[in-house]
């Protein structure tokens, strides 16, 4: 490319960019009213963020982002507690085993949790049972 | 007067002044954003040409602005706005192509009909309209289009310094780079937008 095309190829960028710049600003200025709402709205919202009073968008946020995480932390506590089989709910309760939590890890688990109370209260009459009869046998 | 009456008085005039201060960057940041709202939104809009996922775009970065910025001379905020706005930019496309990887996976289509054809959109130099307001918006769609098209350091080089107005060390700031690869991505952006628009353009 000798001197003068090079030249002449500035001024065409000029020219591009003196358009470009031109066509963006009409494009700007022809933003919908709607958008224009939309973008003010926004604007507000980013400021409350300064004011110490206005923490409710970020109280929420926070919320939508850890209640999620939290749902699942208290999930694993309660599997953690079944699994160890602590704390007893009162003295009749017997401490659930692994084996209750694979119960309730199956598929059809929701009735099983919706008549929990009612499984344990047999399990501990058959155990009463069986206690029974094994003092019967030795006395 | 006592010791603590006086005590209360100097705290009630800092409290006054330290709100005052306040209230005045709040200011300042709102004729900021304001100033910039609209153009940031057209630029985030022909980078991922939906206007809906820019305005949110738009409004993340307002808000990390704020957060995390608002105690930094004005000066700094325009090039750590766009510098905000372009990763989130950024992160857009990349949830994008998860998004789209998975749909393939799962057989389904990945364009919601937002995919657009360069050569099919490309301006028809025989076709010109003896509207103005329509060979602008035709214009316009034809640079959207050539822009969009570019790489993506190439559209973020012009992008700043062409419609946002920064200069060379802003935009360096803005795209986190040295001033060296702005002037390269911008002159090689230039150079690309000449060829693809062509002469009838100009």
């Amino acid at each position: 490319m000798n001197e003068r095309d090079a030249k002449s190829a500035k001024i065409d960028d000029r020219l591009l960019v003196t358009k470009a710049k031109e066509l963006f600003d009409q494009s700007v200025d022809g933003l919908d009213a709607e958008t224009r709402s939309r973008l003010n709205r926004g604007r507000h919202e980013a400021l409350a963020q300064l004011r110490p009073g206005v923490r409710y968008g970020q109280w929420l946020q926070w919320n939508q982002r850890t209640l999620p995480a939290a749902g699942v932390a208290a999930a694993a506590v309660v599997a953690v507690l079944i699994w160890t089989g602590r704390p007893p709910v009162d003295d009749l309760t017997p401490p659930a085993t692994a084996s209750d939590f694979e119960i309730l890890l199956a598929e059809d688990s929701f009735e099983m949790l919706q008549e929990l109370e009612f499984y344990s209260w047999i399990d501990f009459e058959a155990e009463l049972v069986d206690e029974l009869d094994t003092n019967g046998n030795v006395g | 007067m006592s010791a603590c009456a006086c005590e209360f008085a100097v705290s009630s005039i800092r409290e006054h002044f330290t709100g005052t201060k306040e209230l005045q960057r709040e200011q300042e940041l709102n004729r900021f954003l304001a100033d910039v709202e609209r153009r940031a939104l057209r630029i985030a809009e022909i980078s991922i040409r939906d206007r809906d996922e820019a305005l949110d775009l738009v409004q993340e970065a307002m808000i990390k602005l704020v957060r995390n910025y608002a105690d930094r001379s004005n000066n700094e905020w325009t090039p750590l706005f766009y510098r905000i706005l372009q990763n989130g930019v950024r992160d857009w496309h990349r949830r994008q192509a998860v998004r789209n990887r998975v749909m393939v996976w799962f057989g389904r289509s990945t364009s919601d009909g937002r995919d657009y054809d360069p050569v099919a959109a490309a301006p028809d130099p025989a076709g010109r309209t003896p509207d103005e307001t329509l060979q602008t918006e035709q214009a316009m769609e034809s640079l959207q289009l050539a822009v969009a098209a570019l790489p993506r350091r190439q559209k973020e080089a012009f992008m700043l310094r062409t419609f946002e107005g920064l200069n060379v060390a802003g935009t360096a700031v803005a795209m986190g780079c040295s001033e060296g690869s702005v002037k390269t991505h911008y002159s090689r952006a230039v150079h690309s937008l000449r060829d693809t628009l062509g002469e009838h353009w100009q």
